[in-house]
């Protein structure tokens, strides 16, 4: 299993190797039923749970292509990973996430 | 004739759905604040004393009622604060990090280190706030 974190070490184990930077994204877009839905809770307030959840599937998947990313290269840990959501139309959003990829021991 | 009654509907509807759901939020927040345990911080200072550490995250995306959203393009004429947008994203950010939080309190954690707040706009007066941090133990 990976180690991932967001600072710039792993406590608890020493870094013997250094991968490089690693980065995924994805761009996920709603269906037109959630979509809907989300535009009439948009007269109501509150939270938008269909996007919330689009998003979280967005943000693993993106995870899911960094680490295989990085075991590709040997690594065992990826260190001071960052997110960043953009909009890139309406309903569709892209994820993107980077880190250090690194080998701990 | 029909139109404005129908977009004056939509603004009481707004405005009655929203405030409601507005009070609810803070109130259901500050439950849940107080029944937090770890630390929360910003920086990663002391962090190599720990034993493991985690990538934690959270994320909400929360959207204004359509009486708050006419009312704010409409001061958008004059310039200001928005005081109502303000609220929203404040809500949204202590969700976004609740929610990090409360995961990592699961696992076990005793704080939740480096903590990053990520905002983006989806759609008109709908935000999406993400927190991620590293999560630290003892064993």
């Amino acid at each position: 299993m990976i180690l991932l974190n967001n600072i710039d070490h792993v406590p608890g184990k020493e870094i013997v190797e250094h991968f490089g930077l690693v980065a995924a994204s994805t761009v996920r877009c709603k269906h037109v039923g959630r979509d809907l839905a989300a535009s009439l809770k948009n007269l109501l307030g509150g939270e938008l749970r269909g996007y919330t959840e689009l998003l979280e599937e967005a943000r693993q998947e993106a995870l899911g292509r960094l680490v295989s990313m990085a075991t590709q290269r040997g690594a065992n840990a990826i260190i001071n990973i960052r997110f960043s959501t953009s909009s890139v139309a309406p309903g569709a959003a892209e994820i993107y996430v980077y880190g250090t990829a690194v080998k701990v021991r | 004739m029909g139109e404005l009654l129908l977009f004056l509907i939509l603004l009481a509807v707004g405005y009655v759905f929203g405030s409601a759901e507005e009070k609810r939020h803070y109130n259901d927040l500050l439950k849940r604040e107080r029944k937090l345990r770890i630390r929360m911080r910003g920086d990663a200072l002391g962090a190599e004393n720990f034993a493991r550490s985690t990538l934690v995250t959270g994320s909400v995306v929360i959207g204004s009622d359509y009486f708050r959203l006419t009312l704010a393009s409409f001061l958008n004429l004059f310039g200001g604060r928005l005081a109502s947008q303000a609220r929203l994203l404040d809500r949204a950010r202590r969700e976004a990090v609740l929610r990090m939080v409360e995961r990592a309190q699961a696992m076990g954690a005793v704080e939740v280190v480096n903590i990053h707040l990520s905002t983006a706009k989806l759609r008109a007066g709908c935000a999406e706030v993400m927190a991620y941090g590293t999560a630290v133990m003892r064993t």
